[in-house]
């Protein structure tokens, strides 16, 4: 399933991309909204789209991210803590804030609950330790309070833990006893780049999905755009994505004030390239190559860009619908029910993408380190490091 | 760097160390750097043997009082309560040397075997009326309790025999996790730690299969009842976590992984481990980074893929890797 991830400056696009059934839901962020807000548009959503899923990740993990600056109308909401330390997490103080949480959602109409969780720079660390901790009085709440909908764990691991596979493993022997329907996974890179360059980080991340899955639990990757290609084909349930980089992946860093910064770069995803290659000058190179009608994906919100797309308008809405479709076709294609041959697929399809990059490059079309084909061989690495892993 | 696990033969003495291959000014050292050293005792051996006198001395209203067993931990007495047949189990415990056992830790125990009594399952062993209790000789301590005498046979006794069908693997697996179940589901999450072919007690008189000496290590999970660093269990069915002595309490994963070392046995006659003058510290080895021999392999006619997959699945190095609840394990053989 895909979901988009609620950020700054909806619009109407994810009213449209869940008319459209283009996503399956929704999982809004408390920091773009103030709670009357907020509760204002969980009603529309239910009361519009009764049949899709409206989540609500309660943000706590950025309570304890040092010095954080942009945290945005989280100070608004009832579970508020600024600055949480190591120190804060007393036995008692775990139940308070868990309570405050959960309870904030059990009172507003979300399809599902949303567990507190903390960011962990490795799965022998403390932060780990405490996250447990939250895990296991949330579970508790839900059990005491008879809470009737699906409980979902939240865990947010730096990427570089992923890498430690006995941790990993020895982490994952506590996970798969908790008695929670499910995990709200998110990866903290510790890169602004959306692409994955490490094979082993990334197999790691397919091991923990994958062994989560095997286990019974419904796992839901936020801030995941096309590697989520790579994670549902291992086992994971949904991912979800949102309009800008930052609702694309997940870093620490965009909790802090930054000096400057430039206007987005208007940016255009190909099915067939599994990435996002910029209008100009990449695009406009393609078409002007006769490659667009291999490029381009056809989801006819991209019809405009067919002819000279450098002078074409492409807005934000549009671009962000059109990524939906395009990472919900690609879903579509990995929906086989072995994962044996879901990975097969996802395979063929990086390679038929090389294959295109291959011959794009050829006639002389350069890409940016980003839009580039490097990070393709970063996949088909990770899809051997995690079978033979297995 | 790295890592080897060596094991000394002094009993059960293991000691892990770190072989480190390292450059010093140009020159390739190794150098052996000892990072655990720690005492299995796999079984503790009972040091002092229990008279039928000191039994009837210590449960004056049994009758025909025999010696059943004596092995590892515990002597086991076949004896009478009136027209009940019962079997009285001593397991021995640790004496400091000031000669004081610590009671909190006794009571506990003898708590937790009156719960197990009261679990009601026909795939655990039936309570009988002697009450837990502890009994001291002059050198030795015990405690001791009774479960009904099961007529009929171990698994150990039946492998020994032939191969098992798959009808009465099938109903062993069920059986058991049954019982694993049970003990695990109870108040006090109790983990069997001793799964084997001995403890496993096929009753003729209601055609189950029981899974006997729950209560045994209960006593020996307790450190202030045993000595520093014991590891509970036979080894050659001990889990891996068990085998490493994981910081984190172990969980009825690793019962299922007992049972699924006790099942392939039963079905392949062969040990997926054990091999013939393979030493203790082979064996752990062999537990912990070796994969058995494919269960398809043996050519097991009458047995489902579905099923020698579920075995194998228990057999996999990592509780995560299992199955993560008795039920969906009995789920999984409901649909063969």
């Amino acid at each position: 399933m895909l979901l988009a991830q609620y950020g700054h400056q909806p619009t109407s696009k994810i009213g449209e991309a869940l008319r459209q059934n283009i996503v399956d839901g929704v999982i809004l962020c408390p920091r773009f909204n103030q709670p009357e807000k907020l509760r204002e548009i969980t009603k529309q959503l239910r009361e519009s789209f009764p049949a899709k899923e409206v989540i609500f990740d309660p943000n706590f993990y950025v309570f304890a991210i040092p010095s954080v600056s942009r945290i945005g109308k989280l100070v608004s909401y009832p579970f508020y803590y600024p600055s949480l330390r190591r120190t804060d997490f007393s036995t008692k103080k775990v139940t308070e804030y868990t309570k405050k949480v959960l309870e904030y959602q059990i009172k507003n109409d979300f399809t599902k609950i949303i567990s507190p969780g903390l960011i962990f720079p490795s799965f022998d660390s403390a932060w780990a330790q405490i996250t447990l901790q939250l895990f296991s009085e949330s579970i508790d709440f839900v059990k005491s309070n008879s809470v009737k909908k699906d409980l979902l764990l939240t865990l947010v691991i730096n990427e570089a833990a992923l890498r430690e596979d006995e941790q990993l493993s020895d982490f994952l022997d506590a996970l798969t006893t908790l008695e929670a329907k499910g995990f709200y996974l998110i990866v903290d890179r510790s890169t602004d780049l959306p692409q994955w360059s490490d094979p082993g980080t990334l197999a790691g991340l397919l091991y923990l999905v994958n062994s989560l899955s095997k286990n019974g639990y419904k796992v839901i990757l936020g801030y995941t755009d096309l590697v989520g290609l790579l994670t549902t084909a291992v086992g994971a349930d949904s991912i979800a994505n949102g309009w800008w980089k930052s609702l694309k992946l997940f870093s620490r860093s965009q909790f802090y004030d930054r000096s400057g910064g430039q206007r987005p770069r208007v940016t255009y995803t190909s099915e067939k390239l599994l990435n996002s290659v910029f209008v100009d000058p990449e695009l406009q190179a393609i078409v002007e190559s006769g490659f667009g009608g291999e490029v381009l994906s056809g989801t006819g919100s991209d019809n405009a860009l067919s002819v000279n797309p450098a002078q074409q308008t492409w807005s934000q809405d549009n671009a962000a619908l059109h990524h939906w479709k395009v990472v919900k076709s690609l879903l579509g294609k990995i929906n086989q029910s072995d994962e044996e041959a879901r990975l097969d697929q996802v395979e063929s399809l990086i390679r038929e993408a090389q294959t295109l990059y291959t011959r794009l490059r050829g006639v002389g079309i350069d890409f940016d380190t980003i839009s580039g084909p490097s990070y393709l061989r970063t996949w088909l690495e990770a899809i051997t490091v995690y079978k033979e892993g297995l | 760097m790295i890592k080897k696990l060596i094991g000394v033969r002094n009993h059960s003495l293991q000691i892990f160390i770190n072989w480190q291959r390292l450059e010093v000014r140009g020159k390739r050292v190794d150098t052996l750097l000892v990072f655990e050293c720690r005492v299995y005792y796999t079984l503790m051996p009972v040091s002092q043997l229990l008279s039928k006198t000191d039994v009837k001395k210590c449960l004056p209203t049994l009758s025909n009082i025999s010696n059943l067993n004596t092995g590892g931990q515990k002597q086991v007495f076949k004896a009478h309560i009136g027209s009940e047949t019962v079997a009285v189990k001593f397991v021995q415990i640790e004496v400091n040397g000031n000669n004081i056992i610590d009671e909190t830790a006794l009571d506990r125990v003898l708590r937790e075997i009156k719960i197990i009594n009261s679990l009601n399952s026909a795939n655990l062993p039936k309570t009988c009326s002697v009450i837990p209790g502890f009994f001291r000789t002059n050198n030795a301590a015990y405690y001791y309790y009774g479960e009904k005498f099961i007529n009929g046979y171990s698994v150990s006794q039946l492998i020994t025999a032939r191969r098992i069908s798959y009808r009465e693997a099938k109903q062993m697996l069920v059986d058991v996790t049954t019982a694993i179940k049970f003990l695990w589901e109870s108040d006090e999450h109790i983990v069997h730690r001793d799964i084997k072919p001995s403890n496993i007690v096929y009753s003729n008189d209601d055609g189950v299969y029981v899974l006997i000496d729950a209560g045994l290590a209960l006593a020996m999970h307790d450190v202030s009842l045993t000595p520093t660093g014991m590891v509970v269990g036979t080894l050659s069915y001990m889990s891996p976590e068990q085998i490493k002595g994981k910081k984190r309490e172990l969980d009825f994963r690793s019962d299922l992984y007992s049972l699924g070392v006790t099942v392939y046995q039963a079905i392949t006659q062969k040990h997926p481990y054990c091999q013939m003058r393979m030493s203790d510290s082979e064996l752990q080895k062999a537990i912990l980074f070796t994969k058995p021999t494919r269960l398809e392999t043996f050519g097991l006619s009458g047995f489902p893929a579905g099923f020698l997959s579920i075995i194998e699945t228990l057999l996999n190095k990592r509780p995560h890797q299992r199955f993560n609840s008795c039920d969906k394990l009995l789920g999984g053989i409901s649909v063969l």
